[in-house]
């Protein structure tokens, strides 16, 4: 009876503490938000609403605490007498939660945004011609993958938000398992497996970008250009994606030794 | 509940370094069990096998008749305490304290704010902040309070001064009558925890070189002292551990139990048979070719 509840109570644990740290990361970027409202009240520019102008720098968050959590997390917890297993389950819940919490705050915070900027009549300064990605027909590699963490797929929260919030789960998601197996093969091999697996979780980072944008409709590279399929089929591929990266990671962790 | 540990020709290697070599024991009563050896013997490396922290190479090692590593039930009934690296724990006593006591079932949060006290740590300091010593008071009183019928401690009290060491020592020592497990504690510091020990295991270059109940160990072992050739003569048959010689004063410790037969000569023939203690036996068994 003990045992079953353990993984769940990792989950919540990893939930809260990753919330909380989230948290900080909303509020800098909030402020830094309303800053721009400010100025572009004052000026004539356009400017994104809260949702677009988080989830660029939340897929780097998430990396980071996907790193965070096979360095300092695993230990903590193998150390409480957690296995390998239950904490493998704990924080794979714990981060579709966390997917799933950022963006809904991100929309509630823009559609509070939204409302208030139309109480005074200056909603006008929200740009409409967003979804307009950089054209990189030309430059190689190095964009794309920049491109695929920066400008990642996405969609029109006012166009459809519910398609949008979702498309953002998927991309926050990848990004934090890929955070996480990065930082599993560094911690289980040292140096030079861990760089093989950037490279690895690079490779996977593109083919979600890719299969997002074509299922999205979006512009996409010339490697990509000739295939064609429908959301639906985008998004099953990501998924498999995301299993495939859980697997990776199960494997990287189930035995591991833990460095004291 | 008194969970049995079972080790049988356990091997670790690391690379092509044997860090443990054909380890076998039992620990089969709650008691405090001495874990010494020398830097390097590989305590550490045996401990952590025990605390599921890895895998051996090859043997076997049971707790309660399982497989350790990976079991759930196990895993939550050993504590494995050793000086944590603290240096990103933004955390205070009382948040670390509660965050333990949600994994550890038999955690006891009475008896941890007791000891927290009696360590004088402060309750809202982050715990970074804390001096090395304080760490490892902080560590000890998670390791009690944890009431784990496996309860390991390698080396926990780095850094303590020694008021601080004798506050652990008294509380280990009150805590295990009150709730009899099974401790081990692996130590350098021999003839300051001698007393502590119910049994003593030593460990030397990945090889167990004796496991023997405290008393017995040291009644084992004399120091024979006198007239140079008549010590030599008496000792000639013995195992000796260590000779030293001032002018025609001549003191050897032996390892092995004197009879009253032996006791009786050797005071006829106007030596002095001493005690040896367990410092000085475990320098001796494991000293030499390095």
């Amino acid at each position: 009876m003990k045992k079953a509840s353990i993984f769940s109570k990792v989950a919540m644990d990893l939930f809260w503490v990753q919330l909380f740290w989230a948290f900080g990361f909303l509020g800098i970027m909030l402020a830094i938000h309303v800053v721009k409202v400010v100025l572009a009240i004052n000026s004539d520019n356009d400017i994104e609403v809260y949702f677009v102008s988080t989830f660029v720098a939340a897929n780097i968050f998430m990396l980071v605490i996907g790193i965070i959590s096979s360095y300092g997390l695993l230990p903590h917890y193998v150390s409480n007498g957690v296995t390998r297993k239950d904490y493998f389950k704990g924080a794979t819940f714990a981060a579709v939660g966390l997917s799933i919490a950022l963006p809904v705050i991100t929309s509630i915070v823009s559609v509070i945004e939204l409302f208030i900027l139309k109480i005074f009549n200056m909603s006008t300064i929200f740009t409409t011609t967003f979804g307009e990605r950089v054209n990189m027909e030309d430059d190689g590699i190095i964009a794309e993958i920049i491109q695929s963490i920066i400008i990642a797929p996405y969609v029109d929260p006012q166009s459809n938000w519910l398609l949008a919030i979702f498309i953002v789960i998927l991309n926050l998601l990848t990004f934090y398992l890929l955070g996480w197996l990065i930082g599993s093969a560094f911690y289980r091999f040292g140096v030079i497996v861990g760089i093989v697996f950037i490279g690895v979780s690079i490779v996977l980072a593109l083919l979600e970008n890719a299969l997002l944008s074509i299922g999205l409709g979006l512009t996409v590279p010339d490697r990509f250009s000739s295939y064609d399929f429908s959301l639906p089929i985008a998004i099953l591929g990501v998924v498999v994606i995301i299993f495939i990266v859980l697997w990776l990671i199960r494997q990287l962790t189930k035995r591991v030794a833990i460095k004291i | 509940m008194t969970l049995n540990v079972l080790v049988n020709n356990l091997s670790l290697t690391y690379g092509s370094y044997p860090a443990l070599k054909d380890v076998s024991f039992m620990l089969n009563e709650p008691k405090i069990y001495g874990l010494l050896g020398r830097n390097g013997a590989g305590k550490t490396s045996l401990l952590s096998i025990l605390a599921s922290y890895q895998e051996q190479t090859s043997g076997a090692i049971t707790i309660g008749g399982e497989i350790p590593f990976e079991n759930a039930k196990i895993m939550q009934d050993v504590s494995f305490i050793f000086s944590k690296d603290y240096k990103d724990e933004s955390d205070n006593v009382k948040e670390a304290l509660k965050y333990v006591a949600r994994y550890r079932s038999q955690f006891d949060l009475k008896y941890a704010e007791y000891l927290v006290g009696k360590f004088k740590l402060p309750l809202k300091k982050p715990i970074k902040e804390f001096s090395k010593g304080m760490q490892s008071a902080l560590n000890v009183t998670i390791g009690l309070a944890s009431r784990s019928p496996i309860t390991i401690f390698d080396e926990a009290y780095l850094g303590m001064d020694a008021p601080t060491r004798d506050i652990f020592y008294r509380e280990l020592l009150e805590d295990q009558s009150n709730h009899p497990r099974i401790i081990i504690l692996s130590t350098h510091l021999v003839s300051e925890m001698d007393y502590l020990f119910d049994e003593v295991i030593i460990l030397h270059k990945g090889s167990i070189v004796l496991q023997e109940d405290f008393e017995s160990l040291i009644t084992k072992g004399s120091s024979i002292t006198g007239a140079a050739e008549v010590v030599d003569e008496f000792v000639l048959s013995m195992k000796q551990l260590n000779t030293q010689q001032l002018g025609n004063t001549k003191s050897v410790m032996v390892y092995g139990e004197l009879n009253d037969r032996d006791r009786k000569v050797a005071q006829q023939k106007g030596l002095e048979v001493g005690p040896i203690s367990l410092q000085d036996l475990f320098i001796h068994l494991t000293e030499g070719d390095d």
